[in-house]
């Protein structure tokens, strides 16, 4: 218990030391006594939106390896960070058109939200449906599987159109490759209820999928409906993932390195990881768009691109690890 | 071990197809309160298939019912009834023991997923009669495959059921822990239990058990007391193996173990 609350007091300390360097690193000098106030709330943001992206995919994470049983799963196995992505992408590519016909009244920061969550809402719905039919979760991954095909092929579709202009062939480049630089306290503002909500859920059906961890089967002989935890689990998922792709587009690893280095350190059991992989995620998303921002290149280097980079030696060594024997979830 | 009284599980007519294939034609017994009872066959008889349609896994024709509680009914309804210890848990999960058996109670968390005191009090009252108290703080997939087995049994117990099935509970244990094992079923028994049991050792099928069930190619070919069931005769027929009467090692626990 004791060691439980030292993690959690290093990751809570982690976290905000990952939020103060957030502020301090980037191209505008902070002793400019005129601009200080707008780097500051420019970073700010951008933490602001880095954490919270990290963080619902790290629960998002937590909550998808659960529901699985199996440490490899990733939350965009379900289809909806795809389906956000493209909504997303659609959002950026009508904003233009949907300005002119509509004399200005229309906002990115309301546009770009709303295509991820109907995006992602739709790809649920398909999910939600296969969920309610099928007894067999190897069902609802092969689902995911071919949404995800299905909404990147038509996401590269729509990339392609978006050539056309430059600009918005830009912002779509920079949606896809994952980016906090264009947030707004409106995304923001719009993102963390559903952030918090997702976060509080995972943590309300953390018990359920303690038990789940022995197997659907087994789970269902202890009492449990696995039918509707595995229904509500889904719809939290999604919600998560497409909270983190309207703040950040598609950033990589996160949703599947953040519950595997904390199994060992907190436990296997959700209500443990929950807490832990909202701090781990954010401050890992956090110091990844530092990283980003410090690379000695004229054009930022997109988080996703950075999020990949480190991710992927990451668990690269957690597999073999766990090849030496350690193959527990 | 006492005198059978009310039937706590009802099976009538139960037939379980897959695809084409029958495994289960037929059935019909009733366990009841206070006994042992055993489920024998050969390999592929359809013995954990009817252990399992009791748990209320798989679906079938025909009517089987656990204190009343149908196979269809609410996951949750049926967890306070009847409780399941499977061959092999899925469980793969570093999870402590207090954590595995707490899973017995998941139906009596409250709304916050809490447990009350009376519920630790049957964790720990569970944990102690499976003999599994010392294994509490270790992880469940640190454990040799018998302390599993004694952890599940202890889940088993935690729920509070008063029907218990198992699935060759003594399967790769070593002698004392298979002996330990089936003089706690028999305790239970003795407690008011109704403990289903499938078993492959026949010897310990006749000294443990109250009734067998013996199931031939799926449908039931006797049910009575495990002494006449398990007969030469039927053994020769059902088997294809002679059966050698006295003469070889018989073992019990010590006295006061």
């Amino acid at each position: 218990m004791a060691r439980r609350a030292t993690v959690y007091l290093t990751l809570t300390v982690l976290t905000a030391l990952s939020f103060a360097l957030s502020l301090r690193v980037g191209a505008g000098d902070l002793g400019d006594a005129g601009l200080r106030d707008v780097f500051l709330s420019l970073r700010g943001a951008r933490a602001l939106a880095c954490m919270l992206a990290g963080s619902a995919l790290g629960v998002a994470g937590v909550m998808v390896q659960g529901l699985f049983r199996n440490p490899l799963a990733s939350p965009d196995i379900l289809g909806t960070t795809a389906g956000a992505n493209l909504g997303g992408r659609v959002a950026i590519l009508a904003f233009q058109p949907l300005l002119l016909a509509t004399d200005g009244a229309v906002s990115p920061d309301v546009l770009l939200p709303l295509g991820c969550l109907l995006g992602a809402a739709g790809s649920l719905a398909v999910l939600v449906f296969f969920v309610r039919e099928e007894s067999d979760s190897v069902v609802l991954l092969l689902v995911g599987f071919i949404l995800s095909s299905l909404f990147l092929s038509v996401a590269s579709f729509v990339t392609s159109i978006a050539q056309e202009s430059w600009e918005v062939g830009r912002a779509v480049v920079a949606f896809a490759l994952g980016s906090v630089s264009g947030t707004s306290l409106r995304v923001i503002a719009l993102c963390t209820p559903l952030v918090l909500l997702g976060t509080l859920a995972a943590f309300a059906w953390g018990r359920t999928l303690d038990v789940l961890l022995s197997g659907e089967e087994e789970a269902q002989t202890l009492g449990v409906d696995v039918r509707t935890t595995r229904t509500w689990v889904v719809i939290w998922v999604s919600v998560l993932t497409s909270a983190a792709v309207t703040l950040a587009g598609s950033i990589a690893f996160v949703g599947l390195i953040v519950p595997h280095v904390l199994r060992p350190v907190v436990g296997s059991t959700h209500r443990s990881l929950v807490p832990a992989a909202a701090l781990l995620g954010g401050a890992f998303a956090v110091l990844c768009d530092v990283g980003a921002r410090s690379f000695p290149t004229r054009a930022e280097v997109p988080l996703g691109v950075v999020t990949g980079l480190l991710g992927a030696p990451v668990f690269l060594w957690l597999l073999l690890r766990e090849r030496r024997g350690e193959r527990d979830l | 071990m006492s005198g059978a009284a009310t039937a706590a599980v009802v099976a009538r007519g139960v037939t379980l197809r897959r695809g084409e294939r029958v495994i289960l034609s037929d059935v019909s017994f009733d366990a009841r309160d206070g006994e042992v009872l055993c489920i024998a066959g050969r390999n592929g008889a359809g013995k954990t298939t009817l252990l399992r349609a009791i748990a209320g896994l798989g679906s079938f024709e025909g009517t089987l019912e656990v204190r009343g509680v149908a196979a269809s009914a609410p996951a949750h309804a049926r967890a306070t009834q009847v409780a399941y210890v499977p061959q092999r848990s899925g469980l793969n999960a570093a999870l402590p023991v207090a954590r595995v058996v707490e899973q017995g109670r998941h139906v009596y968390r409250d709304a916050l997923g809490r447990l009350g005191p009376a519920d630790r009090q049957q964790i720990d009252a569970a944990l102690e009669q499976a003999g599994a108290s010392a294994l509490r703080e270790r992880p469940f997939t640190a454990l040799s495959y018998g302390e599993q087995r004694r952890v599940l049994v202890a889940r088993a117990l935690a729920t509070g059921a008063r029907v218990l099935l198992l699935d060759e509970p003594t399967a790769a244990l070593d002698l004392e822990q298979s002996l330990r094992l089936l003089a706690l079923l028999q305790t239970l028994a003795a407690q008011g239990y109704a403990i289903i049991v499938v078993l492959h050792a026949l010897d310990d099928a006749m000294r443990h058990t109250d009734r067998t069930l013996l199931l031939h190619e799926g449908r039931v070919d006797q049910l009575g007391p495990s002494r006449d069931v398990l007969a030469p005769d039927t053994i020769r027929r059902v088997y294809n193996v002679e059966t050698e009467v006295g003469g070889g090692p018989r073992f019990s626990l010590p006295e006061r173990s």
